[in-house]
């Protein structure tokens, strides 16, 4: 029995559903291995935009100020073994509504600082985070918004502090997509 | 190039246009502020102002349509922004989205430029790197002329020196030309030691929390842990 737990985050437009059609792939993947799935879509969610007063760390630590549903996802996200951020690609990097949920995940972190890989960065809060698979989708191949995707996902997960990350572009939801993300979970896991 | 793709009112005058990606605002974020020191040197003469609150843009009908009506009528769009979590905060990305689509579906000037003004609270100015091509990107999609931006660290603190790179950056931009490197070599450098900066801050957060009634040992809270 597995008893990992995943929490996808399906940042979604409204006028493109090909991350719907990736989610429920995904989600039928891994419940098929037994995962526990959670499947969060911020785009139907009632999220606040965070509002940088940074209350989740020096007024309600470990918990945002704003009581809406973007409480419930950090929850999710910390309590996982794994997260997905499923986006289409936007300008190289995240949607906006999935943006709109990471932003408002940084009470899972701490505001202290300490040096990290040579920077500043912030301490952990939690003694584990989940590792994260990255998921962009494109409409055609573009070698130079794939790359800073990548970069972003990469820069992303390391001040969130996820011990491991792995990152797959696509331009649409297909049988070999689909072995590929089977491919990448392994990846991100092992 | 000076002068060439100049656009301007019956007056004369260009227009420029600071998008403010802070859910703080015009009036009380670090953002709109360092926005005003690369504007310190845009004549009055021969610009015109406008302002408009990302957040304001995309929850108000009214500041959307404000917003795609000054940048049709734009010289340059500057976006002025805090660094969230790697990137541009979701309203500011909700913001250029709109004005990308606004630009694909209608008539709009060619030759705007397009620059970015972006800080981060860690120290080093070099986080703030991949959202800078997430703008650049948003510029070539959208059409815009990109003129490059400029990087600081340090929640956006300024010593001599870093005004010194935004004013630079600001003459720059005021006669049509992009970013100088040596604006990026000035700006890239942290404005203090890192161990200074972690003493400093760790220090900082501990008096915020007390000012709150938060004690140390609250502060590292897990509200989320134990539960599955």
């Amino acid at each position: 029995m597995n008893s990992q737990r995943v929490t996808i985050l399906n940042g979604s437009l409204e006028s493109d559903d090909r991350c719907d059609q990736l989610a429920a792939l995904l989600r039928d993947r891994l419940f098929a291995e037994a995962w526990e799935v959670v499947v969060h879509r911020p785009d139907s969610m009632q999220i606040a935009p965070c509002l940088g007063c940074f209350g989740c760390w020096v007024k309600t630590p470990g918990e945002c100020v704003i009581d809406d549903d973007a409480r419930g996802i950090a929850r999710d996200v910390v309590q996982s073994d794994l997260v997905v951020y499923l986006t289409p690609i936007v300008f190289g990097g995240y949607s906006a509504t999935l943006k709109s949920a990471m932003d408002r995940l940084i009470p899972l972190i701490m505001p202290y600082f300490a040096r990290v890989r040579g920077e500043v960065h912030h301490v952990k809060r939690y003694a584990r985070y989940p590792r994260v698979l990255g998921i962009g989708l494109l409409p055609y191949p573009d070698p130079d918004q794939e790359e800073l995707f990548a970069a972003l996902v990469d820069r992303s997960s390391l001040n969130m502090r996820s011990p491991k990350t792995v990152v797959r572009v696509c331009d649409r939801p297909t049988d070999d997509v689909e072995a590929g993300l089977s491919h990448a979970i392994d990846e991100v896991m092992r | 190039m000076i002068g060439k793709t100049r656009r301007t009112d019956e007056t004369g005058k260009q227009l420029v246009v600071v998008l403010v990606g802070s859910p703080k605002g015009i009036e009380r974020s670090k953002s709109a502020q360092l926005a005003k020191e690369v504007l310190r040197l845009f004549s009055a003469d021969e610009w015109d102002q406008e302002w408009v609150h990302a957040h304001a843009a995309v929850r108000d009908a009214g500041e959307h349509d404000r917003l795609l009506e000054l940048c049709d009528r734009a010289s340059l769009i500057l976006l002025t922004t805090p660094l969230y979590v790697d990137s541009l905060p979701a309203p500011a990305t909700s913001a250029l989205q709109a004005i990308l689509d606004h630009r694909a579906i209608h008539e709009t000037p060619k030759h705007v430029r397009f620059a970015a003004l972006l800080n981060c609270g860690f120290l080093e100015p070099h986080h703030n790197v991949t959202c800078l091509r997430v703008c650049e990107t948003f510029s070539q999609q959208a059409g815009l002329e990109w003129m490059g931006g400029m990087m600081l660290g340090s929640a956006g603190a300024t010593n001599k020196r870093i005004l010194e790179g935004l004013h630079t950056a600001g003459s720059s931009l005021a006669s049509d030309l992009a970013v100088p490197q040596i604006v990026y070599e000035t700006l890239g450098k942290p404005i203090m030691p890192r161990w200074l900066y972690i003493l400093g801050g760790n220090f900082m957060w501990r008096r915020f929390a007390k000012r709150n009634g938060v004690t140390p040992k609250d502060l590292k809270a897990r509200p989320y842990e134990g539960n599955r």
